[in-house]
């Protein structure tokens, strides 16, 4: 595509923001202080964009995406970030689905896939396991054939959204000979399965976001496993790939920064000077390193077709860089509120006061206490040295 | 030159360390903290069991009369166990500042500190910690007797359960700063009370027109005081942080020892090792700056304040890479609500927040350079 069609592609997704982002929702989105958006939220932004047909920029179009090249996804992405459209969960659109494109039946294609994509069903990802984080394969949670059912017994946990969504796709133990990699499964299971129970799991800053599974004699039909059994491994890491590199891997910093902007100018208004020159120099720190991030996003995007993965490494460097940028990001934030970035927000919009200080501040604190998370969750920063080193040392 | 701990030191240290570790666990102390009057218990079970409350008060005043070293011993400990917050306004802030203030009233307020019937919390400005937020914005006018006091203070420590107030005002003709001591129930006084991140209350505070008898003026004199009592606070936060540090990385090594991954302990990753040992060089680095900073605080102001500034900007930083890294070597469960961890590293967070960050201390002790340059 040229630059002249690719500059009137984005301005044609400018005015479509402009016109459907209500203030209602680029404000619920610039309070959140999760990576996704909440319940309603989500279902709302959904719709609006399922109806335009843009809710599943990187699927291939004739599964339901848009027909968009790799580049064009990025401006779209980079466009729903500068208005401060609200980030869909990853787990349906982004990971369930490219997924189900690839190793999943016609079947299950045509069941599934625009179910996905009209927002009917909302997944969660079962793949961690009290004993099984980054050391994945070795995962016990067990499903046993029984006639033409499995019977699916253990735990999962860190289930992010596990408490919204109506549909799992999970890795669960099929076999225990041989390697432990070659030993498992991927398998979907609705959430109202008799024998599921969710236990809400609180983090750092007060939010419910994870969750802990149990599944007790959970019966499932065989036609519910997507590729081969004993193959899952395989199917998983994909999915990594996009779990990791599918995004636009600066669209949440640039979140950050955006609603950081706006909220100084607010704080400027109301006679606050918190702009010095070491704000504006980390400030700037940060922008030049989202700079460097997007352009090697482009670089290795620009040599994809429409829903191709970028690879293990190329997706690894992208959440590596980007998760830690997120949390030099939201210190940068939280630092501007000086003593009132102290105050327990949530608890005191549970008591009378209502919000304390500033409210353009009043998630600063739980974004970065959640953005901790960033460099643990999809794989740890750890683990994907480990991935990039592999290759650049050839072992 | 000795810069080991004396022998008395070193029995202040161990008799806090095991009061504290036998009476509060984090389960225990947060049950306790959603309780307003566990301050008060806190502070009861000092004086009646360690008898720390009189540390740096003269003995005629009931007082052990000991240094900064000692306080810093204490500190560790106490931010060790995460109680450090009532003792660190009332009896190291406001302490210094009483110490030198040679009245009837003041000498009544230390034995109360001393016994425990008074919890004070400090409504001045801290420079340095907050930029434009939290200046003292009150005055005080003559009134006959006594003054009136008027203005506010935000996120004012300690507020909700203090029993007494320090609070600076602008006063007279040319504005300078003076200090009273007020009642926290004093009429017209009024607070809207909230919880901070790392457990502790705090609030913000509005004075409108509260009527203060003459001898509630400490001095009206207080920018030196102010300034002094703002650097006991500093070094007295790096000893606390240094307690707190210590306790993350002990409770990281022991998690990555037990906690199996790929067939082995994590505590086996040489990462994981060269990380923790770098938490082992943050943390020894921000220990030499925090006795450092005891040892200076009985300098010139220009000295104390530059040292002061230096131990924070070191320390600060040395927090947050521990605090970061104790939750990243913990992965998910570190994230939650769950360990002792989360806590303690709230509290790293609350400390940089409340009291600067280094960026904050780094430009103040550009400035002390300047100052002495001149
Ligand atoms: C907010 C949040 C949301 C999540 N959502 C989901 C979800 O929806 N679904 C899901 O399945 N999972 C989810 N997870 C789980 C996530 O994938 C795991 O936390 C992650 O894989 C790490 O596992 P762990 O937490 O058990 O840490 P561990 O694997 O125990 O790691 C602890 C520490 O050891 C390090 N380490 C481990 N192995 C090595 C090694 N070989 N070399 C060097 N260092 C190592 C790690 O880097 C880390 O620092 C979520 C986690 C979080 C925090």
């Amino acid at each position: 595509m040229r630059i002249k069609d690719l500059e009137a592609f984005r301005a044609e997704v400018r005015a479509f923001l402009d016109e459907n982002l209500t203030p209602e929702l680029r404000d619920a989105a610039a309070l959140q202080a999760g990576v996704y958006s909440e319940g309603d939220v989500c279902r709302s932004w959904h719709q609006t964009l399922y109806q335009k047909g843009w809710v599943a920029p990187s699927w291939p179009e004739k599964y339901g995406g848009p027909g968009w090249t790799p580049i064009q996804r990025m401006i779209f992405e980079s466009e729903c970030a500068a208005a401060g459209a609200p980030i869909l969960p990853g787990m349906s659109i982004l990971m369930c689905g490219p997924v189900l494109i690839r190793f999943g039946t016609e079947e299950q294609k045509s069941f599934f896939l625009p179910r996905i994509l009209s927002g009917e069903h909302f997944w969660c990802q079962g793949y961690s396991e009290p004993q099984a984080g980054s050391d994945l394969a070795s995962l016990r949670c067990a499903a046993v054939r029984d006639g033409d059912d499995y019977v699916i017994n253990g735990t999962k946990i860190w289930t992010t959204h596990a408490h919204y969504a109506n549909w799992i796709f999970m890795l669960v133990r099929t076999s225990t000979e041989g390697r432990r990699q070659d030993g498992i499964s991927f398998v979907l299971a609705p959430m109202d399965t008799p024998g599921i129970t969710i236990t809400p799991i609180l983090s750092m800053s007060g939010e419910h976001e994870v969750n802990q599974l149990f599944f007790d004699d959970v019966r499932i039909p065989m036609s519910n496993r997507v590729g081969d059994e004993n193959e899952g491994f395989k199917i998983a890491k994909y999915l990594l790939e996009f779990e990791r590199g599918g995004g636009d891997a600066g669209m949440q910093v640039s979140l950050v920064l955006k609603w950081l902007d706006e909220a100084l100018v607010q704080a400027e208004a109301q006679g606050f000077k918190l702009r010095d020159s070491s704000y504006l120099t980390k400030r700037a720190e940060i922008e030049i390193d989202l700079l460097a991030l997007t352009w090697t996003q482009r670089r290795i995007v620009s040599e994809l077709e429409t829903g191709q993965s970028v690879g293990d490494v190329s997706a690894s460097l992208l959440k590596l860089t980007a998760s830690d940028l997120y949390q030099h990001a939201t210190e940068l934030a939280l630092a501007t509120l000086g003593p009132y970035g102290a105050v327990d927000q949530r608890v005191a919009l549970g008591e009378d006061e209502g919000l304390i200080g500033p409210r353009y501040g009043a998630v600063f604190g739980a974004r970065y206490l959640n953005g901790r998370a960033q460099s643990i969750f999809g794989g740890t920063s750890e683990i994907q040295h480990t991935i990039i080193a592999r290759s650049v040392i050839g072992r | 030159m000795n810069l080991m701990l004396n022998e008395s030191q070193c029995i202040l240290r161990d008799s806090v360390g095991r009061y504290l570790s036998d009476n509060y666990d984090h389960q225990r102390r947060r049950a306790a903290q959603s309780d307003e009057g566990w301050p008060q218990q806190l502070m009861r079970g000092f004086a009646e069991n360690i008898g720390i409350l009189g540390l740096p008060f003269p003995p005629e005043l009931g007082g052990l009369d000991c240094g900064p070293v000692d306080t810093m011993v204490v500190m560790e400990a106490l931010g060790g166990a995460l109680v450090a917050e009532p003792y660190l306004s009332t009896v190291v802030a406001a302490g210094t500042i009483l110490k030198d203030v040679d009245t009837a009233a003041a000498r009544n307020a230390i034995s109360a500190i001393i016994d425990a019937t008074a919890v004070i919390a400090i409504a001045f400005s801290q420079d340095g910690a907050a930029g434009d937020f939290s200046n003292v914005k009150a005055i005080a006018r003559s009134n006959g007797d006594g003054y009136f006091l008027s203005g506010n203070n935000i996120v004012t420590r300690g507020g909700p359960y203090a029993t007494h107030l320090l609070v600076g005002t602008c006063m007279g003709v040319d504005g300078r700063c003076a200090l009273f001591y007020v009642p926290a129930d004093a009429p017209g006084l009024t607070r809207v009370n909230y919880s901070l991140i790392d457990g502790d209350r705090a609030c913000d505070l509005t004075l409108d027109k509260v009527a203060v008898p003459a001898d509630a003026l400490l001095t009206s004199d207080a920018a030196p005081l102010i300034a002094k009592a703002n650097d006991a606070t500093r070094a007295a936060i790096c000893a606390e942080s240094v307690g707190i540090m210590r306790r993350l990385l002990a409770d990281t090594v022991e998690y990555t020892r037990q906690r199996l991954q790929f067939g082995k302990p994590l505590s086996e990753f040489q990462v994981l090792q060269h990380r923790m040992a770098a938490m082992h060089v943050e943390i020894e680095l921000a220990a030499s700056m925090a006795l450092m900073v005891a040892l200076e605080l009985e300098s010139t102001p220009p000295q104390r304040s530059k040292a002061a500034a230096a131990a924070m900007a070191r320390i600060g930083r040395a927090g947050r890479f521990v605090a970061e890294n104790a939750v990243q070597l913990h992965g998910a469960i570190g994230t939650t609500d769950e360990l002792a961890l989360g806590q303690y590293f709230k509290r790293i967070l609350a400390i940089d927040l409340l009291f600067g960050s280094p960026d904050m201390h780094v430009s103040r002790y550009v400035e002390s350079c300047v100052d002495h340059a001149n």
